[in-house]
């Protein structure tokens, strides 16, 4: 078992509406999900998708919808992270 | 929307400029009000005071391209429109996050001269253990400020336990060394409501010495009509750069809405809690604390209640 997947507890996928990128590093997401709003960090080592085509920060942009694969830190049941984000292509900024 | 609700949006909003800090602390009360009708402003210790809109002297860095970029003659609607409209500019090309058009930051290498020795990086650790990388900005003698979401991390479940902040990193080279801070400063906004409109905040460093001996920005709240196309400066600590370079950039802001500044201005995942600020007449002051990407970009506007905190925090 690897050191991350010691620590790192997965939580599932979620999906939701990209509403701001915040440029601390790593990237800071706030994705609107259901009626929440949360704020998850994107691993530096996070795959991105576009689509079916491979993305990369820069698709990050506000109003795009996104389904990300939600985990915490063992031990920290609030702090949210993902190593995974889809970006769905149909809906444009 | 009615006028009631309207007037109770507005107080959410300023109530939400009520300060938070990991340390018990208060302050005498302040009644936070909008002020837009004329321009507050707060010198830095550097100064020898301008008053304008003028790009920093940057060898390397393309001044004629900086003040063309995403500029447009504001249209009368733009003005405070929260809805602003997102500029397409990056869909075609293969850049690295917020770099809008063409990258051109430049990096800083004279990082021990004004006004890059007031740049910090920050490297800030969390309760959690999670670390990270941000940009903060010496605005009194230990006080930094940076973006809220800094220095209290909802993804990481508050507060940061401890920050080191570098004024003028340069590589692997801390040239005024660093002081390790734990006493931190957002706001309700930020802290309780996850409101972007209120994402700032400041660091208290352990004591003066890094102040007194480099300076301070000055900060200053200003009109719809100063900020207008106003040409602005901005450096920071990239994350997608070698790691301790400084690197800037300059343009117009393109927006102007009534908590945040947009512009066409690159930056990069660890520039937020960076400087936006104005050159005039020799003066700097800082007008915006960045903190989104997105392209525009975006800071958080220093309006008249973020100015008020500031000055709070400034003389701690």
């Amino acid at each position: 078992m690897s050191e991350r997947e010691e620590h790192v507890i997965d939580d599932g996928w979620a999906q939701g509406e990209l509403l701001e990128v915040m440029e601390s590093w790593p990237m800071q997401l706030l994705v609107r999900i259901g009626e929440e709003d949360v704020i998850l960090e994107v691993s530096p080592e996070a795959t991105i998708t576009f689509g079916e085509a491979a993305g990369s920060a820069r698709d990050l942009q506000p109003g795009r919808q996104v389904r990300v694969h939600l985990e915490h830190l063992k031990g920290y049941p609030s702090s949210r992270l993902t190593h995974e984000v889809e970006i769905h292509p149909a809906a444009e900024p | 929307m009615p006028k009631d609700d309207v007037a109770k949006a507005e107080r959410e909003e300023l109530e939400g400029h009520a300060i938070d800090s990991n340390e018990e602390i208060s302050f005498d009360h302040v009644e936070y009000t909008w002020e837009l009708e004329a321009d507050a402003e707060e010198d830095g210790c550097d100064v020898a005071t301008h008053g304008g809109g003028e790009l920093e002297d940057v060898p390397g860095f393309e001044s004629d391209y900086a003040l063309l970029e995403g500029f447009e003659p504001f249209a009368a609607d733009d003005v405070d429109s929260l809805e602003g409209p997102v500029n397409p500019c990056c869909d075609d090309f293969p850049m690295p996050e917020s770099v809008c058009g063409r990258d051109d930051r430049v990096r800083i290498t004279g990082t021990t001269r004004i006004p890059w020795r007031l740049v910090c990086k920050l490297v800030m650790t969390f309760k959690d253990g999670a670390r990270g990388g941000c940009t903060g900005w010496l605005i009194g003698p230990r006080t930094v400020m940076t973006a809220g979401h800094c220095i209290y991390s909802h993804s990481h479940g508050g507060w940061a336990e401890k920050v080191e902040v570098i004024p003028g990193m340069n590589g692997s080279s801390k040239p005024f060394g660093s002081q390790v801070a734990r006493w931190f400063f957002s706001v309700k906004g930020w802290t309780k409501s996850k409101k972007p409109t209120h994402d700032y905040g400041a660091i208290i460093l352990p004591n003066d010495k890094l102040g007194r001996r480099l300076g301070w920005f000055g900060f200053a709240a200003l009109s719809n009509s100063s900020l207008r196309n106003l040409l602005v400066n901005n450096s920071g600590y990239a994350g997608d750069k070698p790691y301790g370079t400084q690197w800037f950039n300059a343009g117009r802001i393109t927006h102007v809405e009534s908590r945040r500044l947009k512009y066409m201005i690159d930056t990069a995942g660890g520039h937020s809690g960076s400087p936006t600020w104005r050159l005039r007449k020799g003066q700097r002051h800082g007008v915006g604390i960045h903190a989104y990407g997105g392209c525009p970009n975006a800071s958080t506007r220093i309006t008249k209640p973020v100015f008020d905190n500031m000055k709070r925090w400034k003389y701690i």
